[in-house]
């Protein structure tokens, strides 16, 4: 009996004071992770941190952000809020087209967001790769690290564009209790952005793969690099008040004289599913079928069609209803234009049967977009209007984009960011610019080069000297960049976007400040440094 | 097999009862022409019984022939007083004749057993003070007695089986089987409110007269009665003041309930209680059944809770299982079924209704009808979709349970069956318990040991909320099935079975639920073994170790032609398996020591260790495209979307882990149960914080005057018993993911890469190295108060602050790389009241009632959100799912506001053309919603109740027992998402609520959509009969107890709440939100019964 207390005893005494004993530390350990510590070893594993600097790049075409907005508060796309209620949201795409945003708009904060996650990013694999990029090529080293300083740059420009003066944050390890401050002048910030971007390209221009291939396919060369220069400088004039046209077009004749990109003859050759093979295309956005999200789908197809659209491309599901064609826009194309083609209008059509789509969603009637928004007019009053009051029909679709779901539920095509037919109207604008806003015959030849594709018969359809204006111009961009993300910024360089007048809502009143976004209010909430644009 | 057992038990007792004098002793009688009084005379020669009886009453001079041989007493009397109208009562020897007329109604029969047995005994408290005038009753009789001024009674019995049932009032009714023995003195306990009775504090008991701190307690006899469906929890709903309790899940068999103890407390960390099953922290309730517990103790405030520090921020749940008992084998059996039906209905228009409309719209000359007339279309049925989606459910559940044992050697056992249909078709939940207790004492007594281990399988299928929503959504007069359609009509599948259109968002309900295979597989696994050592008398040593384990396997196959399918995918088939493997392992060492100095000074001192470590692991797979719906979920390489490449990552697997260490420490002290102080201090780390703040502590004290100990209190006779309590304790809250303290990296974005898509490495949050405790520091005040004997009162103020609240706070990019980062901000504070009254207005042997209230108030104020890193007056949360409405935030948690608030504009009015108008931010100004913007918008209402209540009864009378239990809750609002989507003209042609149609006001707007306003938010206020219980006991002789009840759960409610229901969402940052989506809420009508044997 004894023995049995003594071995009992034993028992709970050693059972109690070895886990008092071995049990206090409280390190985590980690499966599904791991520690930096652990990681870049080899050069598979240094390459991988690449990656998610590219993938964030793809946030840039996200909806309601960077380049959504640069279409849908200009003249060429508006998201009506439709009569069933639906995109109503709180407002916030009303306020869009109204030009009457807040700081608290989330979409505007989207860009913030996008933007600077991208620039810190790269910060974080810059700094990555220089402490622990020694397993790796010196060479390519290099290279990724430029990469690495132009996807920032892009990062600075989008921002640059959409707030004017914002913080610059150039390094990953600041101190802990690191605040990013923009100037307190307004303008003396927007030169510094401005300046910081610029040295970012000229720094890195040189260090990049000239070459135009598989390796540099959907990643920053030389020209794409350029691509950005040419963009900046055009904008010099309004972002920092100093004109730097001549800076503009010898980027840009560099990239034409290089001989590495020509115009496709068929516009939409750039956008097809297979478009990897488009001469044309700088720079593009990769999408796979299924390993990189459902971005491309939904900017190419889902946001703008008809619940019941799917038969029309065979798609194995209808669209959203969301964002449309502004009337005046459709009618800027002459009707022979093809890129006009890039718009559904009128009766859909089945693809496989030819028959009439029919909306299932309410009463079988066929599925007709219209361009105009007849309903929306009080008693026919064309002053008195709600757009609120949509329809379902209302507005052409965007339909740039080849939509094919042959490979799932996902579309492939791969966004296009940068294009050779940008950069041959922007020398033609430079050349303008340069000429007090007359066209010059270098200018009109750049011009037609484009513009003489989307016609059969173009020779009626070219500028002359006589005919091309700054304002010509500007519309001929519209025609050939719809949603692409940049109207905002032309109308801005053209001084007709803060008080641009455009269907439904006069913007007349409104004050220059509207050519910038305000400072997200959330971004202020975190971090009281930040001093808020003017106006807002 | 159930019938099987119950016959077999049956006969075993029969054949027991069997062993009397009476049926032992046999007699041989041949007389002629004697009187009855010379043959009672000659049977009380041959044998030692003798008769009682009154010659003026009994005719004994009757002349009679007897022959008689070899046979029982009881035959013989039978012949003996065939023609007479005289009942005879064999007691033991003693016989008693008696005329018929005397004896009627009385439970006294011509067969009735020899009565041999007398039971005598004392019946004292629990410090050995007798208690004169006792109820005895003898159960399922009317036979008793009471004891007598010492507390000694005597009664005798005829069955050495039966049961004695002890009642006094103030004290807990006691039932003891006599099992044979003569002598039974018994202990009884004070009320469950009174105060000897001995209540769980953490890590030990303590009797209620000493507790110093907030410590609510609700025992087996009080709890819920009729159907329990979703959690044990269930069983103390409205019983506890402070503790909110709300089937926000309606009346879906698989969802939680939601708990909450004095208000919100913190906003992202762990919202509910902790629970404590058996000592083991952090005990899975869903691997215990309700049947198995025999009391649940609420820790309420911090002085009590803070022993348990890391998780005790929202409170503790200690719940006590049943053990074993000495004695024979104890069998019970309970079983009930339960059917349930709508609550309320919502009153969607029908078919014929809808019709109606269309035609009056169509000539109604109105444009805007006419155009949403064109759009309804008449498919020529009638379908009430909320009927094609419910059944007729019947549940039932079973229990059986094997408790006895010796003086050394006690064990429990119990198989618990639950098969569990919900109102919806599909939805259910079948379940399967085992639990297993054993009890042995050793060494003198001196080691002590016990395990315990319950495991339990829970098939079931949850209900897609979706359906709901398209139940409430589609055309009355649309067909279920394809082939009821009217020829011509273009529909999706011609070749389907169920009516499905191309569309946006109306899928067939039907086919919602038939199309789709939905299966959970869950077990569950709770062991414990508990050592305990006395060193000497006051000296103990005491081991918890623990296991738990619980693995879920969820299924899930979408037919080939489902809505889904056909309409938006893009694929054909879809099938999923996942696995989920949750562990922990804990052990906690105790040393205490207690002891009396000079019988005035009583202390205990308590010292201990605890270790526990959580592990998670995940496993998914899933495959697209089948060419078959036959193998559902079970052949997943069959599918071809993987081969085609059309479908990226379906499969995927993680791991996480934390751990939690603690030292612990306790000091109670009483000096003559006067005064009583007691203090602990727990310190306590979680892997989970960062490496400078792992560690944190957790101190309390409390102390507590007996007033009406004091001499100057004896002039005050109505006043039985007054303390006074007051304490302060610091708790914590942990309940954040692993790792947030972490640099981590891992899989992240892809990227083309030399013609190659290669995968990404980023790392997964931003890290916090300084993250730490959420903290929270309460002070409780608390008066128990005993008057007039029968009534308990307690009230309980507290206020408690929380500091250091773990947010996601939103950080500037960069130099963060992403936008939010887990901190510690911001400061909450609650305070409230709690009333709880607990009477026995009457008891006697034929008639009690007992009766509690309880009703508390809360008021939450988030204090502040910012400190000098952060700064956020306000945060937006719930984003309503309607049309058109995305992004939409309803909810601001403001600074120095409550938690709760709903946010939108003022509504003001309807302009003549029926537009919705709003009040700008001046309040003067009207403006149409399109043209307010967030500046207008203000708060409209609060979705936290201020107050809960709690009011049940139970009535006895001889063998009947009615409970009638109210429930309510007061001072909160609701966003009533129902109407908000479903009643506007302009959500035509889908189905409206009929008062679109029927309230000139709602039939006027021809806004064609609505907006959040305080139109659509309204007083949530109730009152309902949760529960109405009546039970009665059949006296059925062999059996110790055999009770049948039928229940009705959520019987009416009264309320000025349009919706359903207003018993809804009370946890969380977003209360009040009644989810037009949520599974209906039911009626329950239970009926069952229990045995014991």
């Amino acid at each position: 009996m004894y023995k049995l207390i003594r071995i009992t005893l034993f028992i709970i005494v050693i059972s109690v004071f070895a886990v008092i004993f071995s049990c206090t530390k409280l390190d985590e350990e980690i499966y599904s992770t791991t520690i930096p510590e652990n990681f870049y070893k080899t050069e598979e594993e240094i390459v991988s941190i690449l990656a998610p600097v590219y993938g964030e790049l793809r946030t840039i075409i996200s909806g309601r952000g960077i380049t959504d907005l640069e279409d849908i508060c200009t003249d060429i796309m508006v998201v009506p809020t439709r009569n069933y209620g639906g995109w109503f949201d709180g407002g916030v795409f009303q306020r869009l087209h109204e030009h009457t945003w807040t700081s608290e708009h989330p979409h505007i904060n989207n860009i913030w967001k996008r933007a600077f996650s991208l620039i810190n990013r790269s910060n974080m694999v810059i700094y990555q790769l220089e402490q622990q990029g020694d397993n790796i090529n010196p060479e390519k080293k290099d290279r990724f690290l430029s990469e690495l300083y132009i996807i920032r740059a892009l990062g600075y420009y989008y921002l640059l564009n959409a707030f004017g003066n914002v913080p610059i944050v150039d390094r990953f390890d600041v101190p802990e209790d690191f605040k990013p401050v923009n100037n307190s002048d307004f303008q003396i910030g927007r030169n510094q952005v401005f300046e910081f971007i610029e040295n970012d390209l000229l720094n890195n221009i040189s260090k990049l793969d000239d070459n135009v291939n598989e390796s540099t396919y959907g990643r920053f060369n030389k020209w794409a690099t350029m691509t950005i220069l040419v963009k900046l400088y055009m904008n010099a004039e309004i972002w920092t008040g100093n004109e730097r046209w001549d800076d503009a077009i010898t980027y840009a004749n560099q990239i034409i004289q290089s001989g590495k990109y020509q115009l496709e003859d068929n516009y939409f050759s750039n956008f097809l599913k297979n478009n990897n093979s488009s001469s044309e295309n700088i720079f593009v956005l990769p999408y796979h079928p299924t390993l990189t999200g459902k971005g491309m789908r939904n900017k190419g197809y889902v946001h703008h069609q008809h619940f019941s659209a799917g038969p029309v491309v065979g798609a194995p599901m209808g669209g959203w209803n969301g964002y449309v064609a502004i009337p005046s826009f459709i009618r800027s194309f002459h009707f022979d234009d093809r890129r006009l083609d890039g718009w559904a209008i009128g009766p859909q059509i089945d693809k496989n049967t030819g028959k009439v789509v029919l909306n299932t969603r309410a009463s079988q009637e066929p599925l007709v977009y219209t361009i105009d928004f007849e309903n929306i007019y009080f008693e026919g009053d064309p002053t008195e209007y709600n757009y609120a009051l949509a329809t379902e029909y209302n507005g052409a679709r965007f339909f740039k984009y080849e939509v094919s779901f042959e490979s799932g539920t996902n579309m492939s095509n791969d966004w296009v960011v940068f294009r050779l037919a940008d950069i041959l109207l922007l020398k033609a604008e430079a050349l303008m610019r340069k000429n007090g806003g007359i066209a010059t015959a270098e200018a009109v030849n750049l011009v037609n080069q484009v513009r003489s594709r989307a016609f059969d018969n173009s020779s009626s359809q070219l500028f002359t000297l006589g005919t091309l204006s700054l304002d010509e111009l500007l519309a001929e961009r519209a025609r050939e960049f719809y949603y692409e993300g940049m109207r905002r910024n032309d109308l801005i360089r053209f001084g007709k976007f803060a008080r641009g007048e455009w269907e439904w809502y006069d913007r007349s009143n409104h004050g220059d400040n509207k050519n910038w976004f305000p400072i997200p209010q959330v971004q202020i909430n975190a971090n009281n440094l930040l001093v808020q644009n003017p106006g807002y | 097999m159930r019938i099987t057992v119950f016959l077999l038990l049956f006969s075993v007792i029969q054949v027991t009862g069997e062993n009397s004098y009476s049926q032992n002793t046999r007699l041989s009688l041949n007389l002629k022409d004697v009187s009855i009084e010379n043959v009672l005379d000659e049977i009380e020669n041959q044998s030692e019984f003798y008769f009682l009886f009154n010659q003026k009453l009994v005719n004994v001079d009757r002349k009679v022939d007897i022959n008689a041989k070899n046979k029982q007493i009881k035959d013989i009397l039978t012949d003996l007083f065939a023609d007479e109208n005289v009942n005879y009562m064999v007691l033991d020897r003693q016989i008693l004749l008696s005329p018929e007329y005397l004896t009627e109604g009385i439970n006294v029969t011509r067969d009735r057993q020899p009565q041999e047995i007398v039971i005598t005994g004392k019946v004292t408290e629990e410090n050995s003070t007798p208690l004169p005038g006792v109820n005895i009753l003898i159960k399922g009789t009317i036979l008793g007695t009471i004891t007598d001024v010492d507390g000694n009674y005597s009664i005798e019995v005829d069955d050495p089986n039966a049961t004695l049932v002890f009642s006094f009032i103030g004290f807990r009714d006691q039932e003891i089987a006599i099992s044979g023995r003569a002598v039974i003195n018994i202990t009884l306990a004070v009320e469950a409110f009174g105060l000897e009775e001995v209540v769980a504090i953490g890590y030990g008991t303590m009797k209620r007269k000493q507790v110093t701190s907030s410590i609510a307690t609700v025992r087996v006899d009080d709890f819920t009665q009729g159907a329990i469906y979703q959690s044990p929890i269930e069983l103390i709903a409205g019983k506890i003041g402070g503790l909110a309790i709300s089937r926000a899940g309606g009346g879906d068999p698989t969802s939680d309930i939601q708990v909450q103890l004095r208000g919100i407390s913190s906003i992202r960390g762990t919202a509910s209680p902790l629970i404590v099953i058996d000592g083991i922290p952090g005990g899975d309730l869903n691997a215990i059944s309700p049947e198995n517990i025999s009391s649940i103790d609420v820790l309420r405030d911090g002085s009590a809770a803070a022993i348990y520090g890391s998780r005790a921020t929202n409170g503790v749940i200690i719940i006590t299982t049943k053990k074993g008992t000495p004695g024979k084998p104890e069998i019970k059996y309970s079983a009930y079924t339960y059917t349930e039906t709508w609550a309320s209905k919502p009153k969607m228009l029908t078919a014929n209704e809808y019709i109606h409309y269309k035609n009056e719209f169509t000539n109604s000359g109105d444009p805007y009808l006419v155009e949403k007339a064109s759009n309804m279309i008449d498919y020529g049925n009638e379908t009430d979709w909320f009927n094609v989606i419910s059944r007729n459910a019947l549940s039932h559940v079973h229990d059986i349970s094997v408790t006895g044992g010796t003086e050394s050697t006690q064990y429990y056992g119990s198989i618990n069956f639950r098969d569990q249909q919900g109102l919806m078709k599909k939805s259910d939940k079948n379940v399967l318990n085992g639990r297993m207790s054993l009890t042995h004492s050793a060494l003198d007594d001196k080691l002590l040991f016990q395990i315990n281990i319950s495991n339990s399988f829970v098939k079931s299928h949850p209900f897609d909320e979706e359906t709901m929503a398209q139940a409430a959504l589609r055309n009355p007069t649309e067909p279920v099935y394809s082939k009821d359609r009217i020829p011509g009509t273009e529909v999706l599948n011609p070749d389907g079975i169920y009516f499905e259109q191309r569309g946006h968002n109306i899928p067939n309900p039907l086919g919602l639920i038939e199309q789709f295979e939905r299966d959970n597989e869950d077990s569950r696994f709770l062991g414990n073994i508990n050592l305990t050592y006395k060193f000497t008398k006051g000296l103990k040593i005491t081991t918890n170790a623990a296991y738990q384990r619980s693995n879920k396997i969820r299924s899930f196959y979408e037919e080939r032609n489902s809505w889904y399918s056909l309409n938006a995918t893009g694929y054909y088939g879809n099938a999923s398996k996942s696995a989920y493997m949750r562990e922990s392992r804990s052990i906690e060492p105790i040393l205490e020591y207690s002891g009396r100095l000079e019988n005035i000074h009583s202390f205990t001192i308590l010292t201990g260790y605890s270790y526990q470590d959580f592990i998670d692991e995940t496993f998914s797979a899933s495959n697209r495209t089948f060419i078959t719906d036959d193998f559902t979920y079970n052949n997943l390489g069959a599918g071809v979307a993987i081969s085609r490449g059309n479908y990226a990552s379906p499969v995927s697997s993680d791991k996480f882990t934390s751990k939690l260490i603690a030292f612990f420490g306790r000091l109670n002290y009483s000096y003559d149960d006067k005064y009583m102080l007691s203090a602990s201090l727990r310190r306590e780390g979680s892997s989970k914080f960062g490496a400078n703040n792992k560690w944190g502590y957790f101190p309390a004290i409390s102390a507590g005057w007996t007033v009406s100990r004091e001499p100057f209190m004896n002039s005050i006779a109505f006043i039985n018993d007054l303390k006074i309590r007051l304490g302060y304790g610091i708790t914590g809250n942990h309940g954040i993911p692993s790792y947030l303290s972490l640099q981590r990296l891992s899989t992240s974005g892809t990227m083309l890469y030399e013609g190659e898509w290669i995968p990404g490495y980023a790392p997964a949050s931003n890290a916090n190295p300084n993250l730490g405790w959420e903290k929270k520091a309460e002070w409780n005040l608390g008066i128990d108060l005993r008057i007039f004997n029968t009534l308990f009162v307690n009230i309980d103020f507290y206020d408690r602050n929380t500091t250091d609240l773990l947010y996601e706070y939103a950080v500037p990019v960069p130099p963060n790389l992403y936008s939010k980062t887990w901190a510690n901000v911001g400061k909450i504070n609650n305070r409230g009241i709690e009333l709880t009254l607990n009477a026995k207005p009457v008891s006697n042997s034929s008639f009690s009632w007992n009766t509690n209230f309880n009703i508390s108030y809360n008021k939450n104020n988030l204090v502040s959100l910012s400190d000098e890193n952060y700064s956020h007056s306000f945060l937006m949360l719930g984003d309503i799912d309607w049309v058109g409405m995305t992004g939409e935030y309803t909810y601001k948690l403001e600074e120095g506001q409550p938690i709760g608030n709903i946010f939108g504009w003022a509504f003001a009015g309807f302009t003549d053309d029926g537009r919705w108008q709003v009040w700008d931010k001046t309040g003067t100004k009207k403006l149409h919603p399109s043209e307010a913007t967030f500046d207008d918008k203000k708060v409209i209402g609060n979705g936290l109740p201020k107050s809960w209540f709690g009011f049940s009864n139970t009535f006895k009378y001889n063998n009947f027992d009615l409970t009638i239990a109210l429930k309510g809750a007061l001072g909160f609002d609701i966003l009533n998402s129902f109407r908000l989507g479903r009643e506007n003209l302009g959500y035509l042609p889908n189905n409206l609520l009929r008062s679109t149609f029927t309230n000139p006001e709602i039939s006027q707007i021809r806004d064609n959509r609505n907006y959040i306003t305080d139109y659509h938010v309204e007083a949530g206020d109730y009152l309902k009969l949760d529960n109405i219980t009546l039970g009665y006991t059949i006296p059925v002789k062999a059996i110790n107890h055999l009770r049948i009840y039928a229940n009705i759960r959520n019987l009416f409610c009264l309320t000025q709440y349009t919706g359903e229901d207003p018993e809804d969402v009370i946890t969380g940052l977003v209360p009040g939100y009644d989810s037009w989506r949520s599974y209906p809420k039911v009626k329950t009508f239970t009926f069952g019964l229990n045995i014991n044997f």
